[in-house]
């Protein structure tokens, strides 16, 4: 039970390697320190779930956030990755039929019908691939741009953030133009550089060489 | 407006005082998270018995100002503990809140026995 409870709270961990195993060491420490006076279970009774023991023992630890340049680079990223996967499916199937081409897909056979395929298959992919930077966010706390960069998600209370939040966030992809812009601007003007979608989510978006770690686990690695 | 429960008294008193008695038990020796927890809320009779979701914060917050330092340490065990130890800036930071604590409860026991009128 104290494993499964262990590992439940590793997962709701946020932040670097070091960071996590030092918060799992901590908490596992504490559990020993309860167990050895005998006082384990009241010791988990108020630690409560394992989300709620993450919560504090991550809390507490002030949470640097990424700057402004590092952020858009990402985004820039991600972005670019999602056009391209966008455009290259789009182009691919498109132009299989032209010319002397006339290769059969499924039951596509004409120009026509193969762009129509083509688009469709693209926008699967753009759709496919925004579902997984989705997905990215919530078990990795990253995207691949985010990753680039070295940077990380967490809920604004230092855990991993939960799939709705990630959800949440993601719904600044039906902002366009001037809404998007004035999302954006909402992080210059933040203490924590967060956009008006991350407050509504409670999420934040920290660099991991920036972040403040809590005391290294001990060498053995066993704490 | 309705009466409230001798725990919510409690905790409302305690809240600003976790961060003095967390600072007074360290700066007498290092101790540990678990023995910080149990013996906050033996010394005072369970008037300062706090849960681990308040004692970690209040000892992050202090690492991170540099007021405490932590340091692993095995002492023989198999499993090293987590030691936390007070820093200069600690002892100056608690003998802060100690004058201003002395003061509050000057102020709270002239109050209470009605000197404030006279």
């Amino acid at each position: 039970m104290k494993e499964t409870y262990v590992a439940e709270f590793e997962r709701w961990t946020a932040g670097p390697a070091e960071r996590r195993a030092a918060l799992r060491a901590e908490l596992e420490e504490h559990l020993r320190g309860a167990d050895a006076a005998g006082e384990l279970g009241p010791a988990m009774g108020r630690l409560g779930t394992p989300r709620e023991a993450a919560r504090a023992f991550a809390a507490g630890h002030q949470l640097r956030p990424a700057p402004l340049p590092r952020r858009i680079t990402a985004a820039v990223i991600d972005l670019s990755l999602t056009a391209a996967l966008f455009l290259t499916g789009l182009l691919v199937f498109s132009q299989v039929g032209t010319g002397e081409s006339t290769v059969e897909i499924f039951s596509y056979k004409t120009r026509a019908d193969v762009s129509a395929a083509g688009f469709f298959l693209g926008l699967s992919a753009f759709a496919g691939w925004i579902v997984g930077l989705t997905l990215c966010e919530w078990r990795y706390q990253r995207t691949p741009g985010k990753a680039v960069m070295g940077l990380r998600v967490m809920s604004d209370d230092g855990i991993a953030p939960s799939f709705w939040q990630v959800v949440v966030r993601r719904l600044t992809l039906v902002f366009s133009g001037p809404l998007q812009i004035i999302d954006w601007v909402f992080a210059l003007f933040d203490k924590r550089r967060q956009r008006a979608i991350e407050k509504l989510a409670r999420t934040i978006v920290v660099h991991d060489e920036a972040e403040l770690l809590p005391a290294a686990v001990p060498a053995n690695g066993t704490a | 407006m309705a009466e409230r429960g001798e725990g919510t008294i409690q905790r409302e008193l305690s809240r600003g005082t976790t961060e003095l008695a967390v600072l007074a038990l360290i700066a007498a020796r290092q101790r540990y998270g678990y023995d910080l927890l149990s013996t906050l809320g033996r010394a005072t009779d369970g008037s300062l018995a706090i849960k681990e979701g308040t004692l970690y914060p209040v000892l992050h917050r202090l690492e991170d100002g540099g007021f405490i330092a932590a340091t692993w340490e095995a002492e023989g065990r198999t499993a090293p503990r987590k030691y936390y130890r007070i820093t200069r800036e600690g002892k100056t930071r608690l003998d802060a809140l100690r004058t201003e604590w002395q003061r509050l409860v000057t102020g709270i026991d002239r109050l209470l026995d009605g000197g404030a009128e006279s």
